[in-house]
């Protein structure tokens, strides 16, 4: 059970850190800025820490396949100054998910926009960035 | 009789307190800044927070890395290895941006300090204006006391600060820092004998300017700087951050980092 676990949380990690979000912001992007991908799904994780909010959600596609994406936006500290908070997202709620995804490929998003079912918009973005 | 004389000396006495009141020491002077009434001319105090080549918005993508000073005159030392330390810190390899001392949880560094995408609260008591930031809860004191820089320091990380007031304006002066830290966050290096003069002023009611130059000549030929806007945020507090969350999560994966996944 302990190994699996340590597995699944290392699987997570390199899917994380694969598209190397963390090192966004110290040099070119790892994520593809020239295009939006927009997904809907529903929330699996939401990690509202620093150094990164991170955003887990299973999206099923039009063939009935799930599979998990990983969104992450900026600190919580920054987040929260606009409208975020530790329970504005929940395990199981449908969402839609807009970002860069990652350059090589993974199941990996730079979030630029959140909308929840009620069609409520969170923006992970501030003007005094 | 005796009244007769007393009165002269009375005067005498008189003459001396009001003569010794218009010629107070210095300090005294400066005391009385450090204590301005609040949201006066001499009140730098509140929440500030950095605003970007004049607030447009920008995506998280467009983090500020440097002070958009790209022509920076540096030396051909400075040259050598800003040619190194630019492309690891500003590149695509986790390996090499994790060299840049900040990942290892070691203090910024001033002006790098004022990079950081978080708020910093100004605090004015006598004799000290505190910095307190939120980027990893450092606290910089500018002394306004009248002291000299301290001659018996060792070499700092964020230096030794020495502020002075100028009508409005706060100059503060910092020296005595080590060499370990970088002016920004692309890796333009600096000596210890790096020197760092800041103009703070209030400009209104909601605003403060950091008008900053950097002088170093081993490092670059001439002083060069910019001004820094921030933007006074009441309702905001100084939250929580903490750099080994970031230093903790990227040195335990790093391994994990090099060999990125295709699914």
């Amino acid at each position: 059970m302990k190994l699996r676990l340590s597995v699944s949380f290392a699987i997570m990690v390199v899917l994380l850190l694969s598209s190397g979000s963390l090192f966004a912001h110290h040099g070119a992007s790892p994520y593809d800025t020239s295009k939006l991908t927009t997904l809907k799904g529903t929330v699996t994780d939401f990690q509202f820490i620093n150094p990164h909010v991170v955003l887990s959600v299973d999206v099923t596609d039009d063939k009935g396949k799930t599979e998990n994406w990983v969104g992450e936006a900026n600190s919580p500290n920054v987040l929260s100054r606009h409208g975020w908070d530790k329970d504005v997202i929940k395990k199981g709620d449908q969402i839609t998910v807009i970002g860069n995804r990652g350059k090589n490929g993974s199941k990996t998003l730079r979030l630029q926009k959140v909308v929840l079912s009620n069609g409520r918009e969170l923006d992970p973005n501030s003007l005094s960035d | 009789m005796r009244e007769r004389r007393l009165i002269p000396a009375m005067i005498v006495l008189a003459i001396c307190f009001g003569a010794s009141a218009s010629f107070a020491p210095a300090t005294a002077q400066q005391e009385t800044a450090a204590r301005p009434a609040a949201g006066g001319a001499q009140d730098l105090s509140g929440l500030w927070s950095r605003l970007r080549d004049g607030a447009t918005a920008r995506g998280y993508e467009n983090y500020v890395l440097d002070f958009g000073k790209s022509d920076s005159p540096m030396t051909p030392w400075a040259a050598a290895i800003y040619k190194v330390t630019g492309p690891k810190f500003h590149g695509d390899d986790p390996n090499t941006v994790l060299s840049d001392p900040v990942f290892s949880c070691y203090p910024p560094g001033v002006p790098r300090i004022y990079l950081y995408n978080f708020p910093v609260q100004i605090v004015q008591i006598p004799g000290q204006v505190i910095m307190l930031f939120e980027y990893d809860h450092y606290i910089r004191r500018i002394y306004t006391d009248g002291r000299p820089h301290d001659p018996q320091l060792g070499p700092l990380w964020m230096g030794d600060s020495i502020g002075k007031w100028e009508g409005d304006t706060l100059v503060v002066d910092t020296t005595n820092f080590n060499d370990k830290t970088y002016i920004d966050r692309v890796g333009r290096p600096h000596t210890s004998a790096l020197h760092v003069i800041e103009r703070l002023r209030r400009i209104d009611a909601n605003s403060l300017e950091d008008d900053f130059t950097v002088e170093d000549p081993k490092a670059y030929t001439k002083p060069w700087g910019t001004k820094l806007i921030f933007e006074s945020k009441p309702t905001w507090n100084v939250l929580e951050q903490v750099c080994e969350d970031n230093a903790g999560f990227l040195g335990f994966n790093k391994q994990a980092t090099q060999a990125p996944k295709k699914k």
